[in-house]
């Protein structure tokens, strides 16, 4: 190869420069194509579009109807939601009105609460008492004991100071002693005196205490039984006034269907229907009548039929004037209505 | 009656049951069913009179004669009053009358003068008092006219007593040489006249509605052929002679034509006649008979008999249309039209195995609502009195055929009394004059 080269060298620099004249000169060709190739698309990418659709009547319709539709659904959603505002705000009004009731109930009960403890502050103010009334009255005896046992040790030392002075020391000190085992007692008794009054007001005191809860659970009982008492009346009353209406009503129903009876028994008589008369034809009729029974007054509310037929019918009422009287006149009706059937079934 | 008892009882229950929440309301509802069926019953006290007319008979045979009215006999009456204030109301109250008639008639001249009056016995109330006048010669029509008020008074409905009817008789002259007649009587059958005589047959009256004239069938001359005769002066005219049968004429309601039978010599066919023109129309044209036309009140629908389906039966055709439309069903024989003058009820000749017997049933109704108006078995074409309550009918008995009346609400015939033979073909009257 390169031999080759260097056999010919003018005619292979000669081949490589033609080789590469090609080789530019397709390169520059491809070049302006691609250009020219760029510069059209580019042109027809810059012209307006116009996308003409043909958009139908009924389309146009849909999406108003869908918008509509959709207003509509907002709307409703709205109400809905106005609604459910509504309904959470009668809720929350129903919650305080609850919360408010608790409240109330809360305060009456801290009330009750506060009064019953008053009370018994009242109750424990009064015991307080009593028994600082009993403290005071130990206090005094012991006083007075300790008074009149200092006064005995005074007498007692100022003998034993005699007795010193007359006898001897041992004397004196015995009676000294003597005076102590003396004091020593007389502090026992008023000790012993003392526990006794105390234990006395004690007793006192679960005395009382005992017979106030008697009393107070005699009346309590005694409240309740009368209540009991009370209601048991109560519902015997109730039942015999049941039973007494139960009978009345029932009587009162007799005596009006006797009396119903009798009304239709003769107004029945007295009904001549012509002839002519067709089975579905009816007749309400409303009439007043005086306290004897006298019909005062006759009126044709509706009535089927021809005129004969209203007239036999007008006429049968009218015909049974007077009209039967019930057996118990607080069952007397002013007004009765009556309706008449050709047919008998 | 003691089923009826124990229906009552079941609804004096049943009421009860309404009842019992109701005791303290003041009202009390009572249901009152079934009653019995009466004519209205009333009391036409005997007119005071110097007349030797009983008009208070006249007017309970009128009233009875309609079936809707049911009059006292003169011995359960407690007196008889002829004026109001002699009517002690107490003493008719015990008794069944609900209406009570009392009257008198005077004569001035050459007339009578009625005064009546109509008092509703369970209130004591005047209902109407009115004084008519006729002459002599029309006493009947007197009794005719206050039974038309009373009518009206209770029913509501314009009566029809004063009214006429045209039939033709039959009798065996001397020499067994056949009588024919056509007359015009009272509504009661009173007071007939003849209104032509003849040795031919005459058949099938009809009124103008005007009731001045009569159009009937006669076979003088040996062939039948249509008259219309003047009933106030007597002139008389032929209105058809076609070869065949010239029948069955039947005049309009508002008076300008007549429909008629004619054959012509083939089957016969309906036809109509107008009056002014006398122009022929044909009504039916086929191969069956059709015959016996009468007329809607629309003046052109016409009801009559054929046997295009086999058996005889009704049909209606209105002039001008193509169709007619069959009426009777579920009768193996159907004829003789009429219809009543509100235009809503048709009668018929009903035939079967009770034989032939009148019949109504509602123009529409296809048949479902027959009922039965005759019973003899052996009646013929019926004719409507001009207010529709009664349908008069000729019926043979015993060789003899007699005219009866029989009321359309149901109820029992009465049979019209005649000097003479054979009566048949009746036709009612229309009213006469103003309400």
């Amino acid at each position: 190869m390169f031999r080759w080269f260097t056999r010919m060298p003018l005619s292979i620099l000669l081949a490589i420069a033609l080789h590469l004249l090609i080789i530019l000169s397709v390169l520059i060709a491809w070049k302006f194509n691609a250009f020219s190739a760029a510069s059209q698309s580019s042109s027809t990418s810059n012209e307006p579009v116009i996308q003409a659709q043909s958009v139908s009547q009924a389309a146009i319709d849909q999406q108003v109807n869908r918008l509509k539709h959709a207003d509509e659904q907002r709307e409703k959603s709205l109400k809905q939601q106005q609604a459910e505002a509504q309904q959470a705000a009668a809720a929350r009004r129903a919650e305080q009105a609850r919360l408010q009731q608790l409240e109330a109930m809360r305060e009456a009960k801290q009330k009750a609460a506060a009064a019953q403890e008053q009370q018994l502050k009242a109750l424990q103010d009064e015991q307080k008492k009593a028994q600082e009334s009993v403290q005071a009255q130990k206090q005094a005896l012991a006083k007075m004991q300790e008074e009149a046992a200092k006064a005995a040790a005074e007498k007692q030392a100022a003998q034993a100071a005699a007795a010193k002075e007359r006898a001897t020391a041992a004397a004196a000190k015995q009676a000294a002693a003597e005076a102590a085992a003396q004091a020593e007692q007389a502090k026992k008794q008023a000790a012993a005196e003392k526990a006794a009054a105390e234990k006395a007001a004690k007793e006192q005191a679960a005395k009382e205490k005992a017979a106030k809860a008697a009393a107070d659970k005699a009346a309590k009982e005694k409240a309740a039984n009368l209540a009991a008492q009370k209601a048991a009346q109560a519902r015997k009353a109730a039942l015999q006034q049941q039973l007494q209406d139960e009978l009345s009503a029932s009587q009162a129903q007799g005596i009006l269907a006797a009396y119903a009876a009798a009304i239709q028994q003769k107004v029945t008589a007295q009904w001549f229907k012509p002839p002519g008369w067709q089975p579905d034809w009816t007749c309400d009729v409303r009439i007043s009548q005086a306290k004897d029974g006298t019909v005062l007054n006759v009126k044709i509310l509706q009535c089927d039929g021809d005129q004969l037929f209203q007239r036999s019918v007008q006429q049968a009422v009218e015909r049974a004037s007077p009209l039967p009287l019930p057996s118990d006149m607080s069952l007397f009706q002013s007004t009765i209505n009556f309706k008449f059937r050709a047919n008998t079934q | 009656m003691k089923a009826r008892i124990q229906r009552w009882g079941l609804w004096i229950l049943s009421g009860l049951l309404f009842l019992a929440p109701a005791v303290s309301q003041a009202e009390l509802n009572i249901v009152i069913s079934g009653g019995q069926e009466s004519g209205v019953p009333i009391a036409v006290v005997p007119f005071s009179t110097t007349t030797n007319t009983d008009f208070a008979s006249i007017i309970d045979a009128d009233l009875a004669r309609s079936g809707q009215f049911a009059p006292l006999t003169t011995d359960q009456m407690p007196s008889q009053p002829s004026a109001p204030e002699q009517v002690q109301f107490d003493q008719w109250r015990t008794g069944k009358a609900q209406y009570l008639v009392v009257g008198k008639v005077v004569q001035q001249g050459g007339n009578y003068q009625a005064t009546f009056y109509l008092l509703n016995v369970t209130n004591g109330q005047q209902m109407t008092g009115r004084v008519i006048s006729a002459p002599v010669s029309a006493a009947r029509s007197i009794a005719h006219r206050i039974a038309d008020i009373i009518f009206k008074q209770i029913t509501g409905v314009r009566g029809a007593f004063d009214t006429k009817i045209a039939y033709v008789t039959e009798t065996d002259g001397p020499g067994k040489k056949r009588r024919y007649t056509l007359e015009v009587a009272d509504s009661d059958g009173a007071n007939p006249q003849t209104v032509l005589s003849s040795t031919f047959p005459l058949m099938s009256p009809t009124w103008s509605p005007d009731g001045s004239k009569l159009a009937y069938v006669s076979f003088e001359g040996r062939r039948s052929g249509i008259w219309v005769q003047d009933l106030r002066t007597g002139q008389r005219y032929q209105l058809t002679k076609f070869p065949g049968i010239n029948g069955a004429p039947s005049w309009s309601p508002k008076g300008n034509k007549i429909a008629i039978t004619l054959s012509k010599y083939h089957s016969p066919n309906i036809y109509v006649v107008d009056l002014d023109t006398r122009n022929l129309t044909q009504i039916t044209n086929d191969g069956s008979i059709n015959t016996e036309a009468c007329w809607l009140p629309d003046n052109k629908t016409l009801v009559f008999t054929s046997d295009r389906s086999g058996s005889p039966q009704l049909f209606e055709k209105t002039v001008g249309t193509s169709s007619a439309q069959r009426l009777t069903f579920g009768l193996s024989y159907a004829a003789g039209g009429a219809i009543s003058p509100d235009g809503k009820t048709l009668a018929l000749l009903a035939g079967g195995n009770g034989g032939f017997r009148v019949a109504v049933q509602s123009l529409s109704g296809g048949g479902s609502d027959l009922r039965y108006i005759s019973n003899g078995g052996a009646e013929e074409r019926p004719s409507f009195a001009p207010n529709g309550t009664m349908l008069i009918y000729a019926s043979q008995a015993g060789g003899s055929s007699v005219l009866k009346v029989s009321p359309v609400s149901g109820g029992e015939s009465q049979t019209l009394r005649f000097a003479r033979g054979k009566v048949r073909d009746p036709a009612w009257g229309p009213f006469q004059g103003d309400e």
